[in-house]
């Protein structure tokens, strides 16, 4: 048992990541036919498997906590109901009209008109839009409480900022001569200032990301295979 | 309590109501502001104007409902652009929420009427002169997969039809015989779809961000990695701009027609910034003297 938890996890690590990685580099058929099947049914095969576990895993959560009476739980009963109907709409109905040709079911589940594009279009987009636009009075509310010019550091990201804010609307082409206005500083900020920065931390990221995947290839990172005995 | 604590005391809710009507008042009486276009979107613009009739272009509609506002009218404004100058877009979504703003989007496009009353595009037939093949899990599993075979990766458009006898996937067999890759993305999908798919194929790619995700794709478009770069509500309209959205359709863009309360609450906030900071220097220079004086 312990070399199914602990052992062979790393072996497969080891060897997919090798071949995968090997592959990138080697543009033969054979190794483009070996890519294809991969990527064709092994890794979107694994992907809905994922999808599927983190459906059941959310699921399997809300539900206990809804038995349990834990705080809350209210909530986790309008996340499964929603979740059924949902499921219902999107995966049953169009299931049913499958096996039942002329049901009267609409066997496609992405025609403008299906019940779960319904649900997608009255409810979710909404909703979804609604707590977004939240955003908008809580990030005014927070600049006019927050940002102060406490600093040198302050005072230039609060003046970066401003100049951003006005030259990524129609009055930063109206403040400053036909040459250089507010808009142009704001463009010389992004290319210049704000991309060197960009790319010293992509650069930091994408380092740190290689290093990552040599160390679970090699088996020196096992956090991935969980704690425990 | 003197006007300057009272300011910085401000109730939120007074905020809130300012930005409230900031936004309000453009939407109902529409100022009509012009917006510059930039070379990130006029770049965008020029590498999908310079394809051939029959040319195929990839969109991968990677937003939700929450970034409708800045990716949206890109998504709308591009297939306008592909479906005028008889180019054949396939859309793929690569997260779940996609699908639902691609299939709005798409028969958004497909039922437009001109100015005159008339539809823009009659007669345009899926899996021959577009293709919408739904979504898929699997990030840069399935950018791998369509690299090789957008038959064998989909095997079913999103109406649940059957890829491989199409016409369309008869000609575009993969990712190589895209001319153009336009990802609309809300999320990190741009920096996926360009190691495993343009830059693996040599595709130029044409990214749309929302706003805040803009700053961190500049050094892909600074580089030559992106020939385009939308970024935001200003991108989108932008590019409605170029693509002549209004005089297409007879009625401004949703992009251009938001900028205006875009470009009222920035001022606003702006405003509410400075005001607060002349407000925070006064208090902070008599506290100053006050403890000077003591």
């Amino acid at each position: 048992m312990v070399f199914l938890k602990r052992q062979f996890p790393v072996i497969l690590a080891f060897v997919f990541g090798m071949l995968l990685w090997l592959q990138y580099y080697v543009p033969s058929k054979a190794s483009n036919s070996m890519l294809e099947s991969f990527s064709s049914s092994w890794l979107i095969t694994l992907a809905g498997c994922a999808l599927i576990l983190g459906v059941f895993s959310a699921v399997f959560h809300h539900v206990e906590k809804v038995k349990a009476r834990r705080a809350g739980f209210g909530y986790s009963l309008i996340t499964l109901v929603c979740f059924g109907i949902t499921f219902t709409c999107g995966f049953i109905l169009p299931l049913i009209g499958r096996i039942a040709p002329g049901s009267g079911i609409e066997p496609i589940p992405t025609q403008p008109d299906t019940p779960f594009d319904w649900i997608f279009n009255n409810v979710q987009v909404p909703l979804d839009s609604t707590v977004f636009s939240l955003l908008a009075f809580f990030v005014a509310s927070a600049a006019f409480r927050a940002f102060r010019a406490r600093s040198m550091e302050a005072t230039v990201l609060l003046l970066a900022a401003c100049i951003m804010m006005l030259g990524r609307v129609a009055f930063g082409e109206m403040i400053g001569t036909q040459t250089l206005n507010l808009s142009d500083a704001a463009e010389w900020i992004l290319n210049n200032p704000s991309t060197g920065a960009q790319r010293g931390i992509l650069f930091g990221i994408y380092l740190s990301q290689v290093a990552l995947a040599l160390r679970i290839i090699f088996g020196i990172e096992k956090t991935y295979l969980g704690g425990g005995s | 309590m003197r006007l300057t604590q009272r300011i910085l005391n401000l109730d939120r809710r007074i905020i809130y109501l300012a930005i409230f009507l900031c936004v309000l008042i453009p939407t109902v009486i529409p100022i009509g502001f012009d917006v510059q276009v930039t070379p990130e979107v006029q770049r965008g613009y020029d590498l999908i104007e310079g394809l051939r009739e029959g040319d195929a272009v990839l969109i991968s509609v990677d937003f939700g409902p929450s970034a409708i506002p800045e990716n949206y009218p890109v998504l709308v404004s591009v297939l306008h652009q592909c479906f005028r100058k008889k180019l054949r877009p396939i859309l793929v979504s690569l997260i779940p929420d996609g699908r639902g703003m691609a299939t709005k989007g798409l028969d958004e496009v497909l039922h437009a009427v001109g100015a005159d009353g008339k539809e823009l595009y009659p007669g345009l037939q899926s899996g021959v002169d577009y293709s919408f093949l739904g979504y898929k899990s699997g990030n840069n599993a399935v950018i791998v997969g369509v690299g090789q075979s957008f038959t064998s990766t989909f095997p079913t458009d999103s109406e649940g039809k059957s890829t491989t006898g199409q016409p369309l996937f008869k000609q575009v067999r993969s990712l190589k015989d895209v001319k153009v890759l336009v990802n609309t993305a809300s999320v990190g999908m741009p920096e996926v779809w360009l190691p495993y798919g343009a830059q693996k194929f040599g595709i130029p790619m044409v990214v749309s961000c929302t706003a805040v995700s803009t700053v961190q794709y500049y050094p892909f478009y600074n580089a030559g990695q992106f020939t385009g770069l939308l970024g935001g509500m200003k991108g989108a309209a932008e590019y409605e701009k170029l693509v002549g959205l209004a005089e297409i359709t007879g009625r401004p863009g949703k992009a251009t027609a938001g900028m205006d309360a875009q470009a009222v609450s920035h001022v606003f906030i702006v405003f509410a910034i400075v005001l607060a900071n002349v407000c925070f220097f006064i208090e902070r220079r008599r506290g100053t003297a006050a403890k000077g004086g003591a």
